[in-house]
């Protein structure tokens, strides 16, 4: 940057590259939730299953039934006032998401699977009854507990899309498959179902938009969230250091809440300190040539980039100095982040871990792994691989209903259309990453929302675009490397 | 209410989604590619022929558009150029995206043709962006309606009296001249394949070798006015497709004879000073109408040679499956209203239950016990539900829902029961008799304690919800169970003949209850004939051609066009090692093909024949938007290729008479309904196709006539 008197700015900073970073972190969260259950039914149930978009579109409307019952028609003789279900109707959510999850066990081998025997261990048939019927009630209890909040209303859909999404293997694909049908023949039945399931919404709740109930202010455990106000967040470079605003805008005025500086020092430290740290971590896990017995569930690359963040975290706590926003300024940035973008993140970031310790911390994960890998060979070996085919699709119905809501709350707008759109991100994510691998899946969706989203950054190109700039990218990757970024030759 | 102009509408949509499915035909049914991104060829040749027509958008009639091009071209070429572009376009799109895997292809070019939707909606500098591009006129407008079109001269009568007559222009004579040949010309051609002897239809059993008999000669002698049957025998031959040369020889002189008739009876009759009849009315009426009349006589001809392997009984079925399903229909319409209908609607359905009840209980010989356990069942859920239809609105669905809940439950218990000694058909007799009942009961509360019009209207459309489930799930029943309940012929035939049923008796009877009603016998009749002469549009003035009519006629021989220059395509070697990249890409390479080069080329035609239907498409809605071209259009159209049989251009045509018979009919029944149910109707009948859609790639996966079956295998 040039230095001297002149190039200096005033005022707050425009939002710039960060910002459209930080949304294509966003975009690529929801992307990636969606595309992990499309990867799943990919690989191992081999089902190129164009009908995904429609099992957001599902998730999204059936968090209604929690967040806004007055527009759910037939449950709507329950609603009494202003948001506010009868106690009967109450009782219907409650047996509705008891019935869920024991039919999400159910699908996992009949009255078999409820007793317990797809656990990695074995138990009594007793003890699995009681397991299941208290996960059950249990979970019928917080979702009736968390009405009308529209997180409840993503652990409800969640879990009953799990519920829903296999019976579409049951009844029609392995039929198909069954018979012998090729990968078209399937790809055309999916085309079919996604008509059934979009026009079938469509036909119950209406073509109207619709949106969630999102109060501006919710209050988690006592802790007051702005849900939709956006946090400025402006970051000012001044002699060497940067010095670090954030601005909340819910108030009129907008109030600053949190200022902070960093010197030069304090900036060396943030880049240089969290590099070792993830070097270290990498080497660490990364010494065992014996791969194939140890730490693979927490293996060098995850190691590495916990460490880094767990670096960074606490650089940024401790490191911050003191510090006054500048009248002037060499260069700076704006970030708009909101608590409704960032908890996309961090539901992300669970939700992918769980599915990293499901795959390979479990029985079925592993059987899972082995089957996306070749099922045939799977089977042969003893692999339950009906099982594990349900259970894909059973991932496949709670990722992607926990995509459609996401959707939902950022988008503030449903249709019956809203998980089409989205297909074509999430098949990008997919095929972008390399078909057989979710792990690829969910990087080559990273890369999707942030290209959808510098994309429009970058080029003087309308938001409707977005998509378009998405596919490009994986028009480019399909010419170039057809077997996907983290497939096989 | 005469329906005639409905069936030219969908007459035009058929056409235009039959060309369209031709196209896609050629690259999915023949070679194998699964372009499911179809739909952005057709947005190209839409858009495409749309600029070139369109005056420059500085025009001061299109001061609130903006769009490039704009170049004031004519119709014929725009629509060359817009096939041209449309061709180019896919060979752009096939150059890389072929040597990709069949799902990749898939994904590819499915996000093409978003990306090209998207592109049209958000750059506004292209084609107007998100609103609507309009503004141009569709081809010889100006010479509709014929007679009209022309403007009046004023003409001195001896010298003394002024009159004011319409002149026949030559070019409105050769407009309407060369309608009278494509007309005469498809008639002839039809009587040629009445006359020839039906070969290769797996269907055709017909005892006398197909040839009509007397009775059926004179009325298609009678009806073609002698001309087109002496053509048409002419262009008969003894086996094989119909000569062309003699058919299109027939459409050429009642071509010539009509215009000359327009041309030259005007014009006596002005030199002798006299104007008592319009001559070029009375060539519109005779050619078009007989030509009408003809069109009928030919399909019911078509329709019994077709048909003339379905066993009497099973024919029958699939009448009473047409009339079941107006029945079903009763209780809406005779009580929707309210007020005086009510009795009657009561009575009626009262009818309607009982004979269900009567008529299952005799088929079936149901035991007094069974008997029992339906009545009981029936009763139960029938005024279980009742009570819930008063409140109306939501509360019907939740009647109607728990209605079907109780039966469902019942008679799930109850299957297994039957199941134990091995008749599935005596549980559904039992089902039978429940809905019967469940319909009378629904009533019971109503006329025992006197309900009011809206109760009555609420109830009457529960019974008819509950009777269309009854018998959505009877016809899968029939459906899953045809080879024992069935007399012989196949259930995709009943289904066709109940389909032809249907459509004449909407047609032509129903048509008649509101004429009846209003205007006596006299409006009857003259719906009636309306709908007899269909070609015709019968105005107070007399018979007159109108631009719709004209247009469909146009889209026909386009169409006719079409099918030729792609039954020959698919026929020629070139056809065949298509096929044969489809069947095994490898062997193909074997034997020397550049498969590469083939799929591209099939590709191009397809695309351009997409572009093809796009332009007629901008001529017939008159505006265009990037809603119309959403990924749903390529569904629908390999919907058409599925249904009629992947890889059978005729099979094709069929598809698109499915698909929109389809809509039609459902558009015409949804007017039945309520508005809020009428909305969800519209939604749900996609679901539907959708579901069809999966239950014929899972029963029927070649489709209703199948893959046509080539030279090598008919001589094995």
């Amino acid at each position: 940057m040039v230095g001297g008197e002149l190039a200096l700015a005033a005022g707050p900073p425009s939002s710039g590259l960060p910002d459209a970073v930080v949304r294509g972190l966003v975009t690529g969260s929801v992307v990636a939730i969606g595309a992990i259950g499309l990867s799943l039914v990919y690989s191992i149930a081999e089902v190129p299953n164009f009908a995904h978009g429609e099992l957001l579109t599902l998730g999204a409307y059936l968090a209604f039934l929690v967040n806004r019952p007055s527009v759910v028609p037939l449950y709507d003789v329950f609603v009494t006032g202003e948001g506010v279900v009868s106690t009967a109707g109450l009782a219907v959510l409650f047996a509705l998401s008891t019935a869920a999850v024991l039919g999400v066990v159910r699908h996992l081998g009949g009255e078999n699977a409820l007793a317990g025997d797809w656990w990695s261990r074995e138990v009594s048939p007793a003890t699995g009854y009681a397991v299941h019927v208290g996960l059950a009630v249990a979970f019928g209890a917080v979702v009736v507990a968390s009405t009308p909040s529209v997180f409840g209303g993503m652990l409800f859909s969640a879990v009953g899309l799990a519920a829903v999404a296999p019976v579409f293997e049951e009844r029609v694909f392995n039929k198909f498959r069954e018979r012998g049908d090729d990968l078209a023949t399937l790809l055309i039945v999916a085309l079919g179902l996604s008509f059934v399931l979009r026009f079938g919404v469509q036909a119950f709740y209406g073509g109207q938009v619709r949106a969630y109930d999102i109060p501006d202010v919710a209050s988690l455990a006592g802790v007051e969230l702005p849900l939709s106000a956006v946090q400025n967040v402006n970051v000012y470079g001044v002699d060497g250091g940067v010095v670090v605003q954030v601005v909340d805008t819910l108030p009129d005025p907008a109030v600053t809440t949190v200022v902070v500086g960093y010197g030069p020092v304090a900036l060396a430290a943030l880049a240089v300190v969290p590099l070792a740290a993830a070097l270290a971590g990498y080497r660490w896990r990364g010494g065992s040539d014996d791969v194939f017995t140890s730490g693979q569930t927490v293996g060098p690359k995850l190691t590495a980039a916990l460490a880094w963040l767990v670096a960074t975290g606490v650089l940024v706590a401790t490191l911050a100095g003191d510090a006054t926003v500048p009248e002037r300024y060499a260069w700076g940035t704006q970030l708009s982040p909101s608590v409704k973008r960032l908890s996309t993140l961090v539901i992300a970031a669970g939700m992918l871990t769980v599915l990293h310790l499901l795959l390979n911390e479990t029985k079925l994960g592993v059987a899972m792994r082995a089957a996306s890998d070749n099922l045939d060979l799977a089977k042969v070996t003893g692999i339950n691989t009906r099982r594990v085919i349900v259970a894909a699709w059973i991932i496949a119905g709670l990722f992607s209903a926990i995509a459609g809501v996401m959707i939902g709350i950022l988008f503030t707008s449903i249709t019956p259309n809203t998980g089409f759109f989205f297909l074509l991100p999430i098949f990008g994510g997919v095929i972008l990453g390399g078909v057989d691998s979710v792990y690829g899946a969910v990087l080559g969706s990273y890369v999707v929302g942030l290209s959808m989203e510098l994309g429009i950054f970058f080029l003087p190109i309308s938001g409707t675009l977005r998509v378009p700039v998405a596919f490009v990218v994986l028009l480019v990757v399909l010419l170039v490397k057809p077997e996907g970024l983290l497939g096989g030759s | 209410m005469a329906l005639a102009g409905s069936l030219i509408s969908l007459g035009v949509l058929i056409c235009i989604y039959g060309i369209l499915s031709l196209g896609l035909n050629l690259k999915f049914g023949y070679n194998g590619l699964l372009d499911i991104g179809h739909v952005a060829f057709y947005l190209i040749g839409a858009y495409g022929a749309a600029l070139l027509v369109l005056p420059p958008s500085s025009a001061p009639t299109q001061q609130y558009a903006t769009y490039i091009l704009g170049l004031g071209w004519t119709w014929p070429p725009a629509i060359a150029a817009a096939m041209l572009v449309a061709g180019v376009a896919g060979m752009l799109v096939a150059l890389p995206a072929i040597r990709l895997r069949e799902d990749y292809l898939a994904i590819a070019v499915l996000g093409i043709s978003v990306v090209a939707k998207r592109v049209v909606q958000s750059e506004s500098w292209l084609a107007n962006g998100p609103t609507s591009l309009k503004g141009w006129s569709a081809p010889l407008t100006g010479a509709f309606p014929m007679p009209g079109g022309d403007p009046a001269v004023e003409v001195v009568l001896f010298g003394v009296g002024f009159v004011n007559v319409t002149l026949f222009s030559l070019p409105t004579a050769l407009v309407f001249g060369a309608v009278v040949f494509v007309v005469w010309s498809i008639v002839s051609y039809g009587v040629a394949s009445v006359a020839t002897p039906a070969t290769g239809e797996r269907s055709a059993v017909v005892a006398d070798g197909g040839r009509p008999g007397r009775l059926r000669s004179t009325a298609l002698a009678v009806s073609t006015l002698g001309l087109g049957y002496a053509a048409g025998s002419r262009a008969a031959t003894r086996d094989g497709p119909p000569a062309l040369r003699p058919a299109l020889a027939g459409g050429a002189v009642a071509g010539v004879v009509a215009t000359a008739l327009a041309l030259v009876g005007d014009r006596f009759e002005l030199a002798l000073g006299v104007a008592t009849l319009d001559f070029f009315q009375l060539a519109v009426g005779v050619f078009l109408g007989f030509a009408s009349f003809a069109s009928w006589v030919l399909a019911a001809l078509f329709a019994e040679r077709h048909y003339a392997g379905l066993p009497r009984r099973d024919a029958l079925a699939g009448l009473g499956m047409a009339v079941a399903l107006v029945v079903l229909l009763s209780p809406l319409i005779l009580l929707g209203g309210g007020g005086a209908d009510t009795a009657l609607g009561v009575a009626v359905i009262g009818l309607v239950g009982v004979g269900i009840v009567a008529g299952v209980v005799r088929l079936a010989a149901l035991s007094t016990r069974e008997v029992g356990v339906g009545v009981g069942l029936g009763l139960a859920a029938g005024v279980a539900a009742a009570p819930a239809t008063a409140v109306g609105g939501t509360a019907v669905w939740a009647g109607a829902l728990a209605l079907l809940a109780a039966v469902g439950y019942g008679t799930t218990r109850l299957r297994g029961q039957w199941a134990a000694y091995g008749d599935g058909g005596r549980f559904t007799a039992v089902a039978g008799v429940t809905v019967g009942t469940g319909l009378l009961a629904v009533f019971l509360p109503a006329v025992l304690l006197g309900g009011g019009p809206e109760f009555l209207a609420s109830t009457g459309l529960l019974a008819t919800l509950v009777l269309a489930v009854a018998y959505v799930a009877g016809l899968y029943h029939l459906g899953a169970n045809w080879d024992r309940v069935g007399a012989g012929g196949s259930f995709v035939q009943t289904v066709g003949f109940a389909t032809v049923s249907l459509f004449l008796l909407r047609y032509f009877l129903l048509t008649l209850v509101q004429p009846l009603k209003t205007g006596g016998v006299g409006a009857a009749a003259n719906s009636l004939l309306r709908n007899l002469v269909w070609l015709v549009n019968v105005t107070p003035a007399g018979p007159a051609l109108n631009y719709r009519r004209f247009f469909f006629l146009l889209v026909v021989g386009v169409l006719a066009l079409a099918y030729v220059a792609t039954e020959r395509t698919v026929k020629s070697p070139f056809g065949r090692v298509l096929k044969a990249i489809r069947e095994d890409e490898d062997v193909a390479t074997a034997l020397g093909k550049n498969t590469f080069r083939f799929k591209v080329q099939s590709m191009i035609i397809g695309s351009a024949l997409a572009g093809l239907a796009g332009a007629l498409a901008a001529i017939y809605f008159g505006a265009l938007v990037h809603t119309m071209f959403a990924p749903r259009i390529t569904f629908v159209a390999l919907l058409m290729v599925v249904i009629g049989g992947t890889a059978n251009n005729k099979g094709a045509l069929l598809g698109a008479v499915v698909f929109w018979g389809f809509q039609t009919a459902t558009q015409d029944l949804a007017a039945f309904f309520p508005t809020e149910i009428r909305a969800k109707i519209q939604a749900l009948r996609l679901a539907f196709i959708g579901a069809l859609f999966m239950l014929i790639l899972y029963y029927r996966p070649e489709g209703i006539w199948g893959e046509e079956r080539t030279t090598m295998e008919d001589v094995e």
